[in-house]
């Protein structure tokens, strides 16, 4: 029952983020919606996984919405025609009623191998690999941003030691 | 947690990936579909948890979880990145006015 | 040095060549020089990388491959894993070679090098991993350390709307693929490949559900039809190297990983084949038609590889439905065959690019009209271009056509209607596709030079090496194929499930 209260409480600030018109207003129910998965997390035996979740994705992810709607400022979004709007709600709402008829499990008690292992051992150990290439991806990524960011017009292209050569 | 909590949570996973596309496929502003991109991606969150609850290893969904967290605010980092670009260089957000190469 | 070494050092290699070339290039910048060194770094990394799959390929037990085991995550080298190893080192030695000189002008490239050694490094991985989940992660590394790639001119409107669209359509794909691996998991319990293999040993729903998601999300990158928007605009818009390694490395990278996930899902293997033939089918045609009406090479070249995509996609998948080795390692030889021709194809267009429009500092595409008469002024890049593009169309004595012609062997011996109709269509399009190939060809050598050829540059010679060397390549297979048979057939039988114990 809990869950259930939880869960509909996530959709209602998800949809709210999608029907609000302002930007700001958008990134703050997104940071609800994370906020309350992370108490569903909670709830299903993930600490660990929950404290992240809030910190970063409720956290961090928020801040940089906010930096980088300060950035290019706020616009009225206006959405599609409302025919359009309905046509892919439909087709969306058809979609997920087959998804999920398809794949609500028969049983949800199947703990095949329950010789399970300190989340720090499986995270450290056993996915070292994972841990490695996230450092990469975090690498790329900051070149990534540093690539994009790099002497935008009549800002910081006096202040790079490269300017382009470009016009 | 018994069988209905379960399905409860698949049910709120598929829900928010379906407002995630629908925002996608509706909106007319780059930071509203980075949004909709988010919203996907805590859908899945809590399925790989789940499924770390399921199969009776909850550390491996953690983890799992975690690394997805980690990216994901990566990939969403460079897309702000580059609505911000955008911004500057089209002087709007709205995807409907990148048509220089359509032909 | 051992075969257990030897994989352990091509996975290692890239990654510690990225940090030290952006650190090389980043140090001459600061001091006012051009960068130099970043470059060669990354060509000797990864002619050490090529030397290491040399020892692997000449040490591995065949048939086996090389199980490393890295905390309780699985690589497994095998015959799928070298092909494509071996594909993107090629190309990636040839396109680092080219790019030095075709950034000289950018000023600001210290982060091309490092990025492309990201992306090659993760490409290697990628065909070798054994865990669903790792999988994915080494597909999310390449899809990021390509966003910067395809963007690389964030001051042209051009480059930055690719960049965009190929970042959302490619960030929705890697989150449905994320739905995908997370049904997998709750029904498999485990994300072994083979262990999913043997859980999910009967058809039921969720297999459908987690297949079609990874269909979609891995088909966004291997450019199959309805989801192949993105890929005209970042090809065309990409620096000409980067076009090469998208085209003949991502995609494909985008097909493997797409098949090593739906083999983990191997109860259904005969109808992913037929889901393939279908796609392979849509692709040629769609990707021939669009090709047609092009202006600019760069998006003509992008469309023919959506085209190019369907004939791989038809030789696995006509392997994977009726069961046929020589029709998937058909497809494994078109694999390797395309990325040296698309890779000589684009990098030849980059040279002319180069000389015609980028030594001018203008950033305006390339268009047909442009490179008429182009051979009078550049014999050797047109003649590398003809090369390429008449072994795309498939003509006989050029590598081209001998994978073609083994993916045809493989669907005519099926011998069932769809494959053969399939395998017809496949002829005609390719007398299709040499509609677009034939001209240029033509507009290259008999027309009179037009004005951007009379005040174009000269190429470097440095430019010009690499479309040697891939031309060499693409003549030497088409005289003889089997070269490339251990390791097409070795490929086939790893896909086919028979070479794993």
């Amino acid at each position: 029952m809990l869950y259930a209260l939880i869960g509909v409480g996530a959709l209602g600030c998800a949809i709210a983020a999608v029907i609000t018109k302002r930007l700001l207003l958008s990134a703050i129910w997104l940071a609800f919606t994370s906020a309350l998965v992370a108490l569903e997390m909670y709830l299903l035996g993930g600490p660990f996984i929950a404290v992240i979740e809030l910190s970063v994705g409720a956290g961090l992810v928020t801040v940089l919405f906010v930096f980088a709607i300060n950035l290019t400022g706020e616009e009225n979004t206006y959405h599609s025609p409302s025919v359009l709007k309905g046509l892919a709600l439909g087709c969306l709402l058809a979609c997920l009623a087959l998804t999920g008829y398809w794949v609500l499990p028969p049983t949800l008690v199947s703990p095949s191998n329950p010789d399970t292992q300190p989340l720090a051992t499986i995270l450290w150990e056993g996915r070292r690999l994972d841990i490695w290439l996230q450092a990469f991806l975090i690498f790329a990524g900051a070149l990534t941003v540093l690539g994009l960011l790099r002497s935008a017009p009549q800002e910081t292209s006096h202040k790079e030691e490269n300017p382009d050569g470009l016009p | 947690m018994d069988y209905l909590d379960g399905v409860t949570i698949l049910l709120v996973v598929l829900g928010l990936v379906g407002i995630g596309i629908y925002t996608l496929m509706i909106s007319r502003s780059l930071i509203k579909i980075i949004i909709g991109m988010q919203l996907m991606v805590k859908g899945v969150l809590l399925a790989f948890v789940l499924a770390g609850r399921i199969s009776g290893n909850m550390g491996l969904g953690q983890s799992l979880a975690l690394t997805i967290i980690v990216v994901d605010t990566i990939v969403a980092v460079v897309a702000l990145a580059m609505a911000v670009r955008v911004r500057r260089r089209f002087g709007t957000l709205d995807p409907r006015a990148l048509t220089t190469l359509r032909r | 040095m051992d075969a257990n070494m030897a994989v352990i050092g091509l996975l290692a290699l890239p990654f510690i060549g990225a940090p030290l070339t952006y650190l090389a290039d980043r140090l001459a910048l600061r001091r006012g020089d051009q960068p130099r060194f970043g470059q060669w770094i990354a060509l000797a990394i990864l002619l050490l990388s090529l030397y290491c799959l040399s020892v692997f390929w000449f040490s591995s037990p065949l048939q086996q491959g090389t199980w490393v085991l890295v905390g309780s995550v699985a690589l497994h080298w095998d015959g799928l894993s070298v092909l494509l190893a071996l594909t993107t080192i090629l190309l990636g030695s040839a396109v680092t070679l080219f790019s030095g000189s075709y950034l000289a002008e950018e000023k600001a490239h210290d982060k091309y090098f490092s990025l492309l050694l990201l992306m090659i490094g993760s490409i290697i991985g990628l065909g070798a991993s054994n865990d669903l989940f790792n999988l994915w992660l080494w597909f999310e590394l390449m899809a990021v350390s390509t966003y910067l790639l395809v963007a690389f001119y964030p001051q042209e409107k051009g480059s930055l709307e690719a960049g965009v669209k190929y970042l959302v359509q490619s960030a929705v794909g890697s989150v449905l693929i994320l739905l995908a691996i997370s049904i997998t998991y709750t029904y498999a319990g485990t994300l072994q490949l083979d262990g999913i293999r043997a859980r999910f040993s009967d058809l039921n729903s969720a297999l459908w559900v987690a297949g079609v998601l990874f269909v979609i999300g891995f088909g966004i990158k291997a450019a199959l039809v309805p989801l192949h928007t993105w890929l005209p605009d970042a090809h065309a818009q990409a620096p000409s190297g980067i076009s090469a390694m998208l085209s003949g490395v991502v995609i494909e990278a985008g097909l493997v990983a797409m098949l090593r996930a739906l083999m983990a899902l191997g109860a259904a293997e005969i109808h992913w084949g037929i889901l393939l033939m279908g796609f392979g089918a849509i692709n040629m045609l769609l990707g021939n038609l669009l090709a047609l009406r092009q202006h600019q090479i760069k998006r003509l070249l992008a469309f023919s590889s959506v085209a190019q995509v369907g004939y791989m996609l038809a030789g696995i998948g006509v392997g994977l439905a009726y069961q046929q080795p020589v029709a998937l390692a058909g497809g494994m030889f078109h694999l390797f065959t395309h990325a040296l021709m698309k890779g000589l194809a684009f990098l030849a267009v980059g040279a002319l690019l180069y000389a015609l429009v980028l030594s001018h500092r203008q950033h305006t595409p390339l268009t047909l009209e442009d490179v008429c008469g182009a051979a009078q002024r550049y014999p050797l890049a047109s003649l590398t271009l003809a090369i390429a593009l008449l072994g795309l169309g498939g003509l006989p004595p050029l590598a081209g056509f001998m994978s073609k012609w083994q993916i045809l062997v493989g669907g005519f011996s099926a011998q069932t209607d769809a494959s053969v109709a399939l395998m017809i269509l496949a002829g005609l399009n390719s007398v299709l596709s040499l509609g677009y190939y034939a001209p240029i060809v033509n507009r290259l050598y008999r027309h009179q030079p037009s004005e951007a050829v009379l005040r174009g540059n000269p190429v470097p010679n440095v430019m010009i090496l690499p479309l040697l060397i891939l031309s060499l390549g693409i003549l030497v297979l088409g005289f003889v194929p089997s070269l490339m048979n251990p390791i097409n057939d070795w490929a086939a039988l790893s896909v086919l499930g028979l070479g794993m114990h």
